[in-house]
């Protein structure tokens, strides 16, 4: 649409909130939204608008009256003013005319004990709408589940139910989210929302004081409506209070510290001193991350990052696996039941599709123009590799019968599997006539712990493996490579173990740089830690306790560390300074993520496929 | 149903009511008639409850009751003035369900703009929603013509869609 047809649709709409449309049009306007998406968009958000203000006309009332007219301002105007003054208080005046009607009627005895009557009518009624606006005000303090996914209980001392979606919790009530991927969001009375993320659980004190919530393990993120300021929201953890003045926000309790990010607004966080019951305020402002720690440290206050990203372009129902192709204006995506695609960055439609049930992607690359992805379907692993523009994939299943954890390499030429039998990586090789894929072996490990998750580099230089028992090794692929006979001529090649270490729980996500130096780890004890590979040396990047990482990777130069986490957001943080340099409020849970520094492009899927350019500082 | 269940399906109408009203709203969209679409939509939802997965969002399958009132409104009323064709219908049902959270958080921000509104804007708006003023009393009090009333209307709406735009881009 063009600019003046913005315009045309935004008058026609407008007529339409008006009730001033006539026939001819209305047709008009039926014609633009049927024929301009944009004209739709701008239908749905103008009508929503007035829909909102017809329900709730104090909305419209946003300031005092007395200072919406300005001096100055002509009577017509004033006029308004009192008029809609009168308008708020509809019953005021009728209530007076009958009193007075009442006194006048008024005579003698009867007249005394009519009135003794009606005061203690009214003294009764008083204490009917008291009694129910206790009641009112106090439903209004306690959270409803507004949505739920996953499974979630609602505990009680020894009682427990399952939460469902309407179920309100009460005093005393703690809401727990154990299984994976688990969500549940919470909806105050006057628009709150809150949303707990899995592994966590949240409590509704049973003592009557002025904490609404207190969140007692895990994350959860807020969208606070705004409140008075004398009944301002407040939730808690053990470390501090933190007092609401309106706001979005992301509470995480780790496990030796509470970390506050704040989104937009001010949070107003207070701590004992422990000077008798004297109490230390800190106020955090939007763009700032405040982590109070055990006993009495400072609380720590610094920017949550300095980057800022922009959502280029969401596509709904794209799938769980992104990854941008090698031509950088392209990227492919992955859905289990409606395959594979590729799209143009900021197309609104796929360049090319490949329709089938291929199963969930755990790992998806780019070969030139070829997507290849390694997917679980019936305990066996699946390897497709797909050239856009062709109605057909090649494929091959992978040879162990019940499989722990794939991978493919970033260049689509190798993938790793580790099964009961071995972990193997495998070498793909396929034949212009045939229409499947060949496996030749490059390396085999037995499997002296069971390997949970694997990550490979580019030509399989080095290979990495996070085993149940908390151990990770890295290991250095010796194959034959042009003709260098640095691995055996038959069979498989050796390997050579480069790094190992021994971590408290078991690795649920591993990634590797391209040039194997530097290796990222995540559990749910140690957080998010990134070794140097050659001396040892450990950082940790994200607390263990809060929020998990649930994908992440190198980019390919090495210089940064890519991750989406249960809270919904996507971060990316420098390898040299373990510093944050984005934090993206991606609005789902990324399940993969790709990230391309060299125009800024990030990526995350989770069902939609989003989009984001970011700009790091 | 059981009290417990009824406790739910009255505790879910009533949050919920709203934002079926403002999905009902946007497929027809006169006031009386969201109104009573929104009423049969709710008499619909308590019918079918026990078919409720309760494991599941509320306002998708809310959403579905709602739709078939909206088509059976339709049928009743094809030659009201206010009625839109069956395909925009369609269409615009479908882009409304994908642009829910957008919507929602564009109310969020409307809050806002509004409050940054001039005064003379502000009284206008007000008199329009908040005491309701049919058009031609509102013409009458602020002593404009109905062509500069809606002239200024259209404005402001569209001054207070930009503003939203522009406070969620800043938040991205």
């Amino acid at each position: 649409m063009n600019e003046s047809q913005r315009r045309e649709c935004e008058s026609l709409v407008s007529a339409l909130c008006d009730g001033v449309l006539d026939a001819s049009r209305r047709g008009q306007l039926e014609a633009m939204l049927r024929g301009s998406a944009e004209c739709r968009d701008i239908y749905l958000g103008y009508i929503d608008m007035h829909a909102r203000l017809t329900m709730h006309p104090r909305l419209s009332s946003g300031m005092p009256l007395s200072a919406d007219v300005p001096e100055g301002a002509d009577d017509a105007a004033r006029e308004d003013s009192m008029v809609l003054d009168r308008a708020r208080a509809p019953w005021s005046s009728d209530i007076a005319v009958a009193a007075d009607a009442r006194i006048n009627a008024s005579d003698g005895i009867v007249t005394t004990a009519r009135r003794f009557m009606a005061l203690a009518a009214a003294l009764l009624a008083a204490f009917v709408v008291w009694q129910f606006a206790v009641r009112w005000q106090t439903q209004l303090s306690l959270p409803m589940i507004h949505a739920v996914t996953g499974g979630a209980t609602i505990q009680n001392g020894a009682a427990s139910r399952v939460a469902l979606v309407g179920d309100r919790l009460g005093r005393g009530d703690r809401l727990c989210l154990a299984e994976d991927e688990s969500q549940a969001t919470l909806a105050y009375g006057d628009g709150t929302r809150v949303v707990v993320h899995y592994a966590s659980a949240v409590e509704v004190p049973a003592d009557v004081s002025d904490v609404d919530l207190r969140l007692l393990s895990g994350t959860m993120e807020v969208d606070a409506a705004r409140r008075p300021l004398d009944d301002p929201l407040v939730f808690a953890t053990d470390h501090a209070r933190y007092v609401v003045l309106g706001t979005r926000f992301r509470l995480y309790r780790e496990e030796e510290a509470s970390r506050l990010e704040l989104d937009e607004g001010r949070v107003r966080l207070e701590r004992l001193t422990g000077h008798a019951s004297e109490v230390a305020a800190t106020d955090v402002t939007a763009g700032q991350v405040a982590v109070a720690r055990a006993k009495k440290d400072a609380v720590d206050i610094k920017p949550i990052a300095s980057g800022r990203a922009e959502l280029l372009q969401s596509i709904r129902k794209a799938g769980t696996a992104v990854v941008f192709t090698q031509v950088a204006d392209k990227f492919a995506t992955s859905h289990a039941e409606r395959g594979l695609k590729t799209w143009r960055l900021g197309g609104a439609a796929p360049l090319a599709s490949f329709e089938a049930k291929i199963g969930r992607a755990e790992s998806l690359a780019t070969m030139g123009d070829a997507v290849v992805q390694v997917a679980r379907l019936d305990r066996r692993g699946v390897v497709m590799r797909w050239w856009p523009g062709t109605a057909t994939a090649k494929s091959v299943t992978l040879p162990q019968s019940s499989v722990r954890s794939l991978t493919v390499s970033p260049d689509g030429e190798f993938v790793a599997e580790s099964g009961d039998e071995a972990t193997r990586i495998y070498r793909l090789e396929s034949a212009p006539a045939e229409s499947i894929l060949r496996l030749s072996t490059v390396s085999e490990f037995s499997t002296t712990g069971k390997a949970w998750c694997l990550a490979l580099t580019p030509q399989a230089r080095y290979f990495a493996v996070g085993f149940w028992d908390g151990k990770v090794t890295v290991h250095r692929i010796h194959r034959r490579i042009h003709g260098d006979d640095e691995a055996q001529r038959d069979g498989a090649g050796t390997s050579t173990l480069v790094f190992e270490r021994k971590l408290a729980h078991t690795p649920t996500h591993i990634a590797l740089a391209a040039d194997g130096a530097a290796l990222a780890v995540f559990t749910q004890k140690d957080g998010l830690l990134v070794f140097d590979v050659a001396t040892g040396e450990r950082r940790q990047i994200w607390a263990p306790g809060a929020a998990s990482v649930t994908c992440g990777t190198f980019s390919a130069d090495g210089d940064h560390l890519v991750a989406g986490l249960s809270d919904g957001t996507a971060r990316i943080w420098s390898v040299a300074n373990g510093n944050p340099l984005v934090v993206v409020n991606t609005g789902h849970v990324p399940r993969d993520i790709a990230w391309l520094p060299k125009r800024r492009l990030l990526a995350t899927a989770s069902g939609d496929v989003k989009l984001w350019r970011c700009e790091l500082q | 149903m059981d009290t417990a269940d009824a406790e739910r399906i009255v505790r879910l109408i009533s949050t919920y009511q709203e934002t079926l009203y403002r999905y009902v709203y946007a497929l027809v969209p006169r006031e009386q008639d969201a109104r009573d679409v929104v009423q049969e939509t709710c008499v619909a939802i308590c019918r079918k409850f026990d078919e409720y997965d309760q494991c599941k969002p509320f306002l998708p399958w809310a959403y579905r009751f709602a739709y078939l009132e909206v088509l059976k409104f339709r049928q009743r009323n094809r030659r009201a003035a206010t009625v839109l064709a069956e395909d925009v219908v369609e269409l615009l049902a479908r882009q409304r369900a994908d642009q829910s959270e957008l919507l929602d958080a564009r109310l969020r921000a409307l809050e806002q703009c509004l409050g940054e509104l001039p005064a003379g804007d502000a009284t206008l708006i007000r008199g329009r929603y908040q005491a309701s003023f049919s058009i031609e009393e509102l013409a009458k009090r602020v002593e404009m013509s109905h062509r500069t009333l809606f002239r200024n209307l259209d404005r402001i709406r569209r001054r207070l869609h930009d503003c939203i735009t522009r406070r969620l881009a800043a938040e991205l």
